[in-house]
Parts: structure tokens; C-alpha cells; sequence
């Protein structure tokens, strides 16, 4: 697989339920060997987003792309695992009778694999899935995706319902998986501290829309916080655009997107985190999404609006 | 246990403004000059360190790689990443050379501040002979 | 794919076959309990109350109420298995779609590697093959049980589904029903309800409008008697169509055609009857105008006939109902 390839892309997503938009002009490209965080607010669109990939809902207006195909189809099926947010499990059915399910549905299923996986947590196969605790279900609904060896995972809050150390588990798991076999991951979450350690791509829903999108290193690389300066921020340089700023008694803090070199002698600069961007974003909101062009899309249309 | 390693037990602070992989590099570097590891010790495989800490195996890739860049450790096909013998070195040689470029940095504030050349050369001196007159 | 339908719905098949058993095994004991009670009754000394000595009164009609009897409960299993019948088609059903888009499992399974077609095709065929497996057997029970009990002539509606194998049909069609109505709705209980009141609407108007006009119809001349004993006297009918046929009407018609009647034809006959109104012999009246009284009848022998052409219509809407589901299942929003 060529290093431009492009496991997730959207153009011009949306989605209407009755008269509510759940996303909206959603556009991203996210590339492949990456561990994508999808962060946004409830009700920002990240599920939507999620389960139209999975071929489970279509879209409204615009087009997607999974691993360069058409979602839904068996062939693409076939190469991508899906976790829902309620971890769906058959009922009255035995965990070893899950995974017969799931060999039985899938042609590149690895029986032995998702077995070590499941007795490797210590979860007994002949229990039925109704006795299991909310750390088990999440860590069987997973090995489910995880077993059929897929290129592309597709994690609907996966850790939302855990407890810290079943958190660390379902995490850990998910990490063994992706280096074991090089899977690429795009999660959503609304927390993004739960995720930041395993994340090297973060898309940011706000209001259905896509306000950033991309490498963290990049995102880290192209951010500055701008301080100590008057209120107005006509005194910032030319070539930055203001995500948002914090008024303090002594001036205001700029947190700006960097497009053009900046004299970082001349300017009191700071490094943000990649939290602090983030929250950034949300803020801003949908003020942000008009500047919010991350230069790392490579989006052919120009500029909108 | 079956074969005894000398291990390096990775942590991994997601609060600092330190990226992740930059953090994995700066224990190794420690490791290497604290004599934890030395030349021809194993470093802890890709999944190994991912199930330790639950980090993105990326970050691990990218690390080993930057450690391969410095001379610091080197990969074996198939058998794993190893500190190189001349590792030590390496982290003295850098050190030595984040003491001079610490050194070139405090020149620049103090001929901020105003300080002449003399005055330097003599702030120095008094430094290094209370170091002497202290271990005498 | 087929083994997950099977296994999801298990405990459906079982329960369900379980009370199949229970009525086969129902119609089996009352069967025959009734088969001794009419053999005992027809032979002698009663004769199937055709005459028998003062002496033998108390135990004929002992022997008649106890037939009497056992028909109520006939009636009770008779009724029973006609709801049966379609029921475990529609809770089938119910239970195979809607419940997987009521609890989001559907999630699941349609991000699995197969075609949502696919999904639905296994669930279609395993359910359909369980109602076959289970209610033909079922059906040839019932029909011994119908000529056994001597319930009812076997083209009377309530004994109609019971004689013959089209039960089955009728169970396949609630099935195909609320597979396409569970994806529309998406809830079992309303797919339930809604499936129930359509099949109980269309079960329960087919044998009037529709299953008489599946076949050509016969006629039979009803004449009329006077009988006078005493101060007492009415009319005694004889002739008339056989016990076995399934009546429809009665009309008049001129002496001596013996075609069935059209409705114009009728209206005619009657305004014409109205002069024998306020006649004092009614019989002379109606040999005076050349009229006789016809019943229009179906016989028999169109039983298998019926039960093929109404097997067909349910089958054909069962198909129509599984195609369309086919079909919109690709659209449905998991």
C-alpha cells in the first residue's frame, strides 16, 4: 500500500434526521497507518460519521470512501471492523457461540487468535454474554472486529463506558493489535485524554462540521499561543489565523494556526497541547470552522466561503 | 522468566508538552548514561513496550528510529533493536554538546543584560575557583 | 449465516414446536375418543338415533349428549390449532428482523462480511423451512382429526384450514408479513400488532369473499312439503344439496334448467316469488309459476382444487412480501 493512501475520506459529507443535520459539509482524508481520534461534543456528529464508513446509514449529500471503495460492499465489509457505542452482543448467546458467529460471517476470521485474546482476559468461553461486565463485553465485542484481521477499525466510544483499568485493557488490546499487524484506527471519543497517548491523527467535529484534521505532530508544529498582547490582535503578524483567544487583566493569549514563518525572537511564543488546541477548536466552534482549513488536507476545491 | 534482559521500564507523561516519542528517546539516553544499558543490551520490542504502557506502536517505531539516527542504538533484522557499544559516547559527546550550546545561550543573555567580555571570563573564574577552593 | 438465524431464534422453534406437539397429541386422543363415541353411536342399538327401542332411550341419548360433548371440546382444539397456525408465522417473523433493529444487534451483524441480502435470504429460508418441517406434519394430523371427530364437512370455513395443508401457506404469508412490516416499524411489539390485526382481517374475510369464487358452482332443486299433524303444520324441505357440500345460497329459478343462477336472474326470480306472498299454499303458488327453490352449492370435490388455488394466493403474497423486504433491506438505516 502506497504511503498516500487514504483509509477514511469524506467529501461534502452530510446527514439530515428529519429536520436536525448531523454532519454537515464534512470533509477529511485521513491517512493510512494512523491511530485517528474523532473528538468532538455529544451530538457533534462523530457516531453519524462512524456508522456511514460502516456502511450501516447513507449519506444525505456527498461522497465517502472506505479503503478507496464504496462502504458496505463485501468486499470492503470484509476489511473493516466496526464497534459499536453499545457494544451489540447476540443475545442469550455463550461467548464461544459470539465467535463461532462471527467465523461463520467472516471469510479471513482467525479462530485461534480471538481465542488466546478472550482467554487471555480471563474471560470464560461458555458464559453467556448477559453475565458479562461492561470491561468483558467491550473487550469480546472488540476481539470480534479485531480477529477478522481487518485494515481499518472503526471504535464508536469505546472506552466510554469503562472503568479506568477496563479502559487501560480494551486500550492496550487495541495497541497490541495495531502493532502486531499495522491496522489503522480511527475512534471517537468526547474525552480526549482518555486516547491522547495512542493517537498520531486527531479529526475535530464541532456542530456537525469538520473545524481540523490532522497529524498531531503537525497540528503541534503549526500552533502557537501568542501572549501578553493588547486586545485587539492587530498587533499579530500577518499569515496566522486566530482559533481563539483568553482575555487575562494583563492582555490576551492568541491561540493562532501558523501558515506563513513567524520571527519567534521578536514574539513571546508558547507550544501548546495538543489539549489545549483542541479545546481551543471547540470553543471557537463554528467561528472556527470558517478559518479552519488544516493545510495538511489536500483539498483541490481551494478555499470555501 | 526465561532469559534475563536489562530492562528499561518506559513511562510516559501525557500532561507534558513533551511529545511522546521524544519522551521514550530521553530514557533511553538516560538509561545509556546512568550505565542501566549498556552496549549489546536488548531494548524491549515494539510490542512489548506497547503492552507496558499502552502507547501508539508508532511512537515506538519512531523513537527506535530517532535512537538508530543518533548512533545510539541499532536494529538487528529479526532479532530485535540493541544499544550500539559506542552508545555511551554518543550521549557524552551530546551532552558535552548541549553543555557548550547551554553555554553559547547564557553568553547571549549575559551580553543582553550588558555584561562585557571581561566581566564573563571573570564571573567564570570565581565560579571555577570556588568549585576549587570547595573541593580542597 | 443460516446457523446464527437458527441459533437466535431457538427458543421460538422450540416453544412453538412444543405446542404443536401438544395439539397433535390433543387431536390424537380426542380423535379417536370421538371416532369409539360415533362408531358406538351408529351402530346398534341406536343406530345413529335413527330409530331405536323405548327401552334403549336412556343409553342413545346418553351416547348423544357425550358426542354433544366432545364436540365442544373439539371446537376448543379446532380453534386453538386455527390460531396456532399463523401465530408462529407472525411471532417467526417479528422475532427475525425487528428484534434485531429494536436492541441495535443489527449493528452487529450487518457489519460482518456479508451482504444485508444475504442476511435477510438465510433468515427467510430458515424460518420458512422451520414453519414447513413443523406445521405439515401438523396439517396431516389435523386432517385425520377432522374425518375422525366428524367435526365438519371439510369445505366448511372452520374446517377448511384443518383438512387440508393450505395452514401452512397461511403461517408462511403472517411470517412474510412481519419480516416486511419489522423493517419498516422496527419494533416487535408493533410489527406484532400490526401483523395481527392485517392476517386476522384476511384470514377472517377470504372464506366468504374470495374462496367461493375460486370455483364453479352447483345447483341443487330444495322442494318444499306441507305437513300437517294435528293443529300443528310447517313446511318439511327435502332434496337439496349433499351433506359434504359447502352451501352458499338459495334462489329460484325456472322448472327444469339446472343452471346456477346469475344475479340478475335471481333478482328476477324473486320479484317474480312476491306474487306468492299472501298466497295460501305457497307450494301450489310456486308449481303454478314453474319456480323451484335451488341451492348453489360447492361439492366436495373441488376441496383439493380450493385448497391449491388458495395455497397459491397466500404463497404468491408470501413471495411478493419476501421480495419486497429483499429489496428494501438495502435501504433500511441500521
Amino acid at each position: 500500500m502506497s504511503s498516500d493512501a487514504v483509509v477514511l475520506e469524506t467529501v461534502g459529507l452530510a446527514k439530515r434526521f428529519r429536520s436536525r443535520w448531523a454532519l454537515r459539509d464534512c470533509t477529511l482524508s485521513i491517512p493510512t497507518g494512523r491511530v485517528a481520534a474523532l473528538v468532538g461534543p455529544n451530538g457533534a456528529g462523530k457516531s453519524t460519521l462512524l456508522r456511514i464508513a460502516a456502511g450501516l446509514t447513507r449519506p444525505s449529500e456527498g461522497t465517502v470512501r472506505v479503503l478507496g471503495d464504496v462502504p458496505a460492499t463485501c468486499d470492503v465489509m470484509q476489511r473493516v471492523g466496526y464497534l459499536d457505542q453499545d457494544l451489540p452482543l447476540l443475545d442469550g448467546f455463550r461467548v464461544r457461540e459470539m465467535l463461532r458467529f462471527a467465523e461463520l460471517t467472516n471469510p479471513t476470521w482467525d479462530m485461534e487468535t480471538a481465542t488466546r485474546y478472550i482467554t487471555q482476559l480471563d474471560i470464560p468461553l461458555d458464559v453467556r454474554v448477559e453475565s458479562l461486565s461492561g470491561g468483558q463485553r467491550a473487550q469480546v465485542a472488540l476481539t470480534l472486529c479485531l480477529a477478522k484481521q481487518p485494515e481499518l477499525l472503526l471504535l464508536d466510544e469505546p472506552a466510554a463506558a469503562l472503568d479506568p483499568v477496563a479502559r487501560e485493557d480494551l486500550l492496550r488490546l487495541l495497541m497490541q493489535q495495531v502493532a502486531d499487524h499495522g491496522t489503522s484506527v480511527v475512534l471517537s471519543t468526547h474525552a480526549l485524554g482518555d486516547v491522547v497517548a495512542i493517537c498520531d491523527y486527531v479529526v475535530i467535529l464541532c456542530n456537525a462540521r469538520v473545524v481540523l484534521s490532522d497529524d498531531i505532530d503537525f497540528i503541534l508544529e503549526s500552533h502557537r499561543f501568542f501572549t501578553g498582547l493588547s486586545h485587539d490582535g492587530t498587533a499579530l503578524p500577518a499569515g496566522v489565523t486566530v482559533i481563539d483567544e483568553q482575555r487575562t487583566t494583563r492582555g490576551t493569549t492568541f491561540l493562532v494556526r501558523v501558515e506563513l514563518p513567524v520571527d519567534e525572537e521578536r514574539w513571546q511564543l508558547q507550544r501548546p497541547t495538543l489539549d489545549e488546541v483542541v479545546l481551543a477548536y471547540l470553543r471557537s466552534g463554528v467561528a472556527g470552522a470558517r478559518h479552519a482549513q488544516s493545510s495538511g488536507e489536500r483539498d483541490s476545491n481551494g478555499e470555501r466561503r | 522468566m526465561n532469559d534475563y534482559r536489562p530492562g528499561i521500564h518506559f513511562r510516559l507523561d501525557s500532561r507534558s508538552g513533551i511529545a511522546p516519542y521524544r519522551q521514550l528517546v530521553d530514557q533511553v539516553r538516560q538509561a545509556v548514561e546512568s550505565g542501566q544499558l549498556r552496549g549489546g543490551d536488548q531494548l524491549p520490542s515494539v510490542r512489548e513496550v506497547v503492552t507496558q504502557i499502552t502507547i501508539n506502536p508508532n511512537t515506538v517505531h519512531r523513537a527506535y528510529r530517532e535512537l538508530e539516527h543518533q548512533g545510539i542504538a541499532e536494529g538487528r533484522l529479526g532479532l530485535g533493536t540493541f544499544i550500539t557499544p559506542r552508545a555511551g559516547d554518543v550521549t557524552a559527546a551530546s551532552s558535552r554538546h548541549t553543555v557548550v550550546a547551554d553555554l553559547k545561550q547564557w553568553t547571549e543573555q549575559a551580553r543582553e543584560l550588558g555584561l562585557s567580555e571581561d566581566e564573563m571570563i571573570e564571573l567564570l573564574r570565581r565560579l571555577l575557583n570556588r568549585d576549587e577552593r570547595v573541593s580542597s | 449465516m443460516t446457523w446464527t438465524a437458527w441459533r437466535q431464534q431457538r427458543a421460538q422453534y422450540l416453544a412453538f414446536t412444543l405446542v404443536a406437539l401438544l395439539l397433535a397429541a390433543w387431536m390424537f386422543i380426542t380423535g379417536h375418543h370421538e371416532q369409539m363415541a360415533w362408531s358406538r353411536y351408529l351402530a346398534a342399538p341406536c343406530h345413529g338415533g335413527d330409530g331405536f327401542p323405548a327401552s334403549d332411550n336412556l343409553l342413545c341419548v346418553t351416547q348423544q349428549s357425550a358426542l354433544s360433548q366432545s364436540w365442544f371440546g373439539s371446537s376448543l382444539v379446532s380453534y386453538t390449532t386455527l390460531a396456532f397456525v399463523p401465530l408462529f408465522g407472525l411471532v417467526l417473523g417479528a422475532t427475525a428482523v425487528a428484534h434485531d433493529l429494536q436492541n441495535k444487534t443489527v449493528r452487529l451483524v450487518l457489519t460482518q462480511s456479508q451482504s444485508r441480502t444475504r442476511w435477510l435470504a438465510s433468515k427467510l429460508l430458515v424460518n420458512a423451512g422451520a414453519l414447513v418441517v413443523v406445521l405439515v406434519p401438523l396439517s396431516l394430523v389435523s386432517s385425520w382429526w377432522i374425518r375422525a371427530a366428524h367435526y365438519a364437512p371439510r369445505l366448511a370455513s372452520k374446517a377448511f384450514p384443518l383438512a387440508g395443508p393450505v395452514g401452512v401457506t397461511y403461517a408462511l404469508f403472517g411470517f412474510a408479513l412481519a419480516v416486511a412490516f419489522g423493517l419498516v416499524l422496527r419494533r416487535v411489539g408493533w410489527t406484532l400488532a400490526v401483523g395481527l390485526v392485517l392476517v386476522a382481517a384476511l384470514l377472517l374475510n377470504f372464506p366468504n369473499q374470495v374462496r367461493p369464487n375460486l370455483v364453479s358452482h352447483d345447483v341443487a332443486s330444495v322442494s318444499s312439503t306441507r305437513v300437517t299433524k294435528g293443529s300443528a303444520s310447517g313446511f318439511y324441505s327435502s332434496g337439496g344439496p349433499p351433506a359434504t357440500a359447502l352451501s352458499l345460497s338459495s334462489a329460484y329459478e325456472a322448472e327444469g334448467t339446472k343452471d346456477v343462477p346469475s344475479p340478475s336472474s335471481m333478482k328476477a326470480a324473486a320479484t317474480e316469488m312476491m306474487q306468492c306472498e299472501h298466497q295460501e299454499s305457497f307450494p301450489s303458488c310456486e308449481s303454478k309459476l314453474k319456480m323451484v327453490m335451488v341451492q348453489i352449492y360447492i361439492p366436495d370435490s373441488e376441496f383439493w382444487t380450493l385448497q391449491a388455488l388458495e395455497g397459491l394466493i397466500y404463497l404468491a403474497l408470501a413471495t411478493l412480501l419476501s421480495a419486497g423486504a429483499l429489496v428494501g433491506v438495502r435501504r433500511v438505516r441500521a
